[in-house]
Order: C-alpha cells, then structure tokens, then sequence
C-alpha cells in the first residue's frame, strides 16, 4: 500500500504544478503542456488510489479509462498545437491577445536567466 | 553460477548507463554528448540484456529480449546519425580540444 | 527487500514531479518538450510498478512517442515561424515572459498552489479503502466478453461506449487538423528528394515489416494479455512517420480516397456492430452470447488501421511552417481582444501610426 501512496501524492503535486503552469504561462504551447500534464496527474491518481485485490495488478476499470484519456489526450493536443500555430499568424506571437507582451516599443527584455542556453 | 554471472552483466549495464548520463551533463560539446549517450544505449543495453537473459525464463521470452536490444541498437545508431549530421549542417562545430588542431 | 522496492517507488514518484516542475518553469520550449518525453517515459515505468501494463504500453507508445513527436513538429514549425535570433524580432522559442508579472501575485499563485496540493495529498491519501467492488465485478463476469485480459474487456465489452466516442474524438481531431490553414500544405519536396539519406532508408526497411509483425501481435495477444489496437496503432503510426519521412512513401494526404476510407471505417464499423446486433441482443452494443471474442478480434483489427491512419494524418497533412504577416511585428496585438487589426482576408485595418 505505502507504494502507491507515493505515486497519489506524486499525482496530485504534477496535477498542480500543470495547472498552475496552464495558468500562470503566457505561451500557447506551455499552456498545452500543462493541460497534458494535468491529464497525467490524473491518470496517476486514478490508477494509483483504486483498490485493488489482493495478488492481481491495478483494476482494470480506471486502467480502461487511462487508456482512452491517453488517446484522446495525444489527439487534442495535436489540435491545440495547431490551433495554437495558427493564433501565431493571425496574431504575430503564440499569446492570447490579453496575454501578448504588449507594443514593440515598450517591450522590456527581461534578462533569459534560463539554465544554459541549449548548444 | 549463471547467477552471478547475471548479476554481474546487470551490474555492468548499469555502470554504462550511468557513465553515459555522466557524459550527458559533463561533456563540452553536443557531439561528444551525443557519443557517450549512443554508447549508454548500445553497450549498456546491450549488458543489460545479457544479464536477463541469464535469468531463469522462457526461451520464447529471451529471443524477445534480444529482439529488443536488436530493435533499440538500429534505432539508436541511426537517430544519433540524424542528430550528428543535422547538427552539423546547421553549422555546429565540434569542440577540438585544447590543441585547437584537426582530429 | 520490500524497503529497496519502496525506495524505487518512491524515487520514480519524485523524478516526475521534479520533471514536471522542470518542464512547466523552464523558458526554453524545446527543453520543455524533451522533458515531456521524459515524463511520458517515467510515467511508463511508474504504470508498470503499478501493475497496469496495457496502460504502461499505451503511455510509452502515445503519451511519450505520438505526443512527444507531435510536440516537437509544432516546434519546428513554430521555430520556423519568426524571424531568426539575428533579427530584433520575436522569437518564438525562447519564452521571455511578459516581464509584467508583479511580485505579490507571484507569491501568491505559489501559495495558493501549494495549499491546493496539500489538500488534495490530504484528501486522497485519507481516502477510506473500500473494498475493490468494481475490479470483483469484472472478474466474476469477464468471460461474458469472451477475451481473457481484463483490461480489453473492459475497453471494447463492459464499457465499449466510451471506446466508441474515443475513436469518434480521433476522427473530429483529424477532420479538424485537416482543415486548419489548408491553403498552406507544402509537400513540394519530391519523395526521391527525401531518399538522400542511406541510413534513414536502411533503418526504415529493417524496421517496417518488424513492426508490422509485432503490431499484429500486439491486436493478436491483447485479449489473453497486455496489448490491444491503441498501442499496435501507434507502432504502426510511428513507421507510417518514418516511411514518409525517409522518402520511400509518398506522403499520404486528405486528398486519397483511402485515407478518408480507412480513417473513418474504425468508426462506422463500430458503429454497425452496435446498432446491427439490436435485433440480437436488445441494446446497443450488446454482444450475444459466444460471439464476443469473435467481435472484439474484428473490431480491433479494423480499429488498428483506422487510428493509425488518423494518427498518421495528424503528423502528414499538418499545414508547413506559417508566414507571420511583417505588418504585425508594429502592431500592438493587445489593442482588441477580438482581433480587430486584421479582417479575415489579412488586410490591415489599424496600424498605431493611425492613432497619432
């Protein structure tokens, strides 16, 4: 039992963290990410937190919906990557127009303290 | 005996896969990144494999073990051939060392 | 030995949060998208620690493969999209924030996530376990669908209707796809073009006809264990990537007959079947007596080949790398949320220089 208590908590902790990152980024694609995220924060609660008998795997029913949230996750995120390029034509940046960093000259570029740029 | 043996190609695997994440955060430049990873996945899967095999099992189930490693060693190599040569044609050099000179 | 399991356990369960965290904080995308993929595979290892195997499989191959690849195509066209680092421009790839985000809110957002995950860690953790009536029920009635692996039976017998408008979804998503920005399909390169690369082309004919085999196994073994038709289909998608994309198949688009045949026959058929066995059975969907292995066979057979070709269509007929109108790099996209800067047909209709 302890096992899967370790796999819940990790569950509800990446379930926040997407939501709050689907929230809190600007950026269409991390606002996907953190949907997708959120999905398999899920997925991990509802496969870990089901009683299961005793010697047999995880149940199966939670497994079969794991399974199409899966799918169904994979599709709509091709969708919203799409939908996402296409807010980047019509609006010049992958932002929501309220989220948009605002006309050209008054954008401050804040210092990219990202850890090491990708070689 | 086969015993110890497994345990001791699993053991080998393992120190491969770690030396290659070691080389993935410590080596200067994307190619030699890349090496050590290749090698993790070729050799080290290939150690981690061995020793499975020697566990006790079905044959059925050792051929779709090396039917795996056989399936991740294509993959790998040829992956880390898109990697090397897509890196170069976009123009990154390779870090040459201190000499500064050719290979 | 249990405690070295539990520690396993345990340090899967904080590589993906600390993965997670990673990903959603980092500023770099494509660092953010191999980090997915890395959670997709940890989050595989952790369904096999759970002992949830079909879903382990269908992770690995759709959560980390599909969905990974189709991160990282978006990534490339959207690195494709702007105007490159030289240029002052935007850059697309490197998210540098709105620099607006005042330090109180910030504090806040953390503060209230973090009660959030406390409360629900509290809650589910606290949960009261009940006895595992549901895993009871479908073991005592498992051999009504006629396959032997649980989960199957539960994925195309006890609850075929949602597996109906799972595959209905896909179909939507790829209809959808194949209408986005359909003026902008690219595919001029000749597939002899594509053909420059041995390597590629080698690996693609080794791998092929292996995977062909082993998606037939997987459909074959996944009514007496883990398999089933998600996950054959997505191998099969995945080959269908790398045909395409070593030259030696013709891109296969919306415009084939066969693929608008093949995308939707999953669908229609699992449609007859549920509506074509009323007179039999009385409901829909309802399989009659003996004949349920037979049907779960058919309909995962067909199932396969449909979603991998509509798994394959969402990689293809995708549009190429937009052009961003150079008027809107002067244009403040924030002036109305409706979109007012631009009619339909891309004219501009309000600059700033306008206003003054």
């Amino acid at each position: 039992m302890s096992s899967e208590i370790a796999y819940v908590i990790a569950g509800a902790a990446v379930f926040v963290a997407g939501l709050v990152g689907t929230m809190g980024r600007t950026h269409l694609f991390w606002k996907i990410l953190g949907v997708n995220f959120m999905g398999s924060g899920i997925f991990l609660i509802l496969i870990a937190a089901a009683p299961r008998l005793p010697g047999e795997g995880a149940d199966p029913v939670p497994q079969a919906m794991v399974l199409t949230g899966i799918v169904v996750a994979a599709a709509s995120s091709a969708l919203a990557l799409g939908m996402a390029l296409r807010v980047v034509v019509r609006s010049g940046g992958p932002f929501l127009s309220e989220d948009a960093p605002g006309p050209p000259a008054e954008r401050t570029e804040p210092e990219v303290d990202s850890p090491g740029p990708r070689t | 005996m086969t015993a110890v043996l497994s345990v001791l190609l699993l053991t080998a695997g393992a120190f491969f896969f770690f030396a290659g994440t070691v080389g993935l955060l410590r080596f200067p430049d994307f190619y030699c990144r890349l090496h050590a990873l290749t090698k993790a996945d070729n050799l080290g899967m290939g150690m981690l494999v061995a020793g499975l095999i020697l566990q006790p099992m079905a044959w059925a189930t050792r051929l779709q073990l090396v039917l795996t490693w056989f399936l991740v060693l294509v993959a790998a190599a040829t992956v880390c051939h898109l990697l090397a040569r897509s890196a170069l044609r976009q123009g990154l050099e390779p870090w040459l060392g201190d000499s500064g000179e050719g290979r | 030995m249990s405690t070295l399991v539990w520690a396993l356990d345990v340090s899967v369960a904080v590589l993906l949060v600390a993965l997670v965290a990673r990903a959603m904080l980092t500023r770099d995308l494509l660092e953010a998208v191999v980090l997915f993929i890395a959670v997709g595979l940890t989050l595989s290892l952790a369904w096999v620690r759970l002992g949830a195997p079909d879903v382990a499989l269908a992770e690995a191959a759709l959560g980390a493969g599909v969905t990974g690849a189709l991160f990282l195509n978006a990534f490339q066209r959207l690195a494709r999209t702007g105007p490159g680092a030289s240029d002052a421009g935007p850059d697309y790839v490197i998210d540098r924030g709105s620099g607006s985000g005042c330090g109180v809110l910030r504090v806040a957002t953390v503060g209230a996530a973090g009660v959030l995950a406390v409360t629900l860690m509290t809650i589910l953790v606290g949960i009261p376990l009940r006895d595992a009536m549901l895993a009871q029920e479908v073991r005592t009635s498992l051999e009504q669908t006629g396959v032997s692996n649980p989960v199957t039976g539960v994925l195309l017998g006890f609850r075929a209707y949602d597996t109906l408008f799972e595959v209905c979804a896909l179909v939507v998503a790829m209809v959808a796809v194949w209408s986005l920005d359909r003026g902008n399909r690219n595919f001029a390169r000749d597939p002899k073009e594509l053909r420059e690369d041995p390597v590629l082309e080698t690996l693609t004919r080794l791998v092929a006809p292996v995977a062909g085999v082993l998606a037939v196994y997987l459909v074959w073994s996944g009514s007496s264990g883990p398999g089933g038709a998600f996950q054959a289909a997505a191998l099969l998608a995945g080959v269908g990537v790398l045909l395409t994309a070593s030259g030696l198949m013709r891109p296969i688009t919306s415009g084939a007959p066969a693929v608008r045949v093949l995308g939707t026959m999953g669908l229609a058929l699992f449609v007859c079947v549920g509506v074509g066995l009323m007179p039999w059975t009385g409901s829909f969907l309802a399989y009659p007596e003996g004949w349920g292995y037979a049907i779960t066979l058919v309909l995962e057979g067909v199932l396969t080949l449909s979603i991998a070709v509509i798994l394959l269509e969402l990689f293809i007929d995708v549009p190429a790398a937009p052009e961003v109108d150079p008027r809107l790099a002067t244009v403040d996209p924030t002036g109305d949320p409706l979109g007012r800067t631009l009619t339909l047909d891309g004219a501009l209709i309000r600059s700033p220089e306008e206003d003054e």
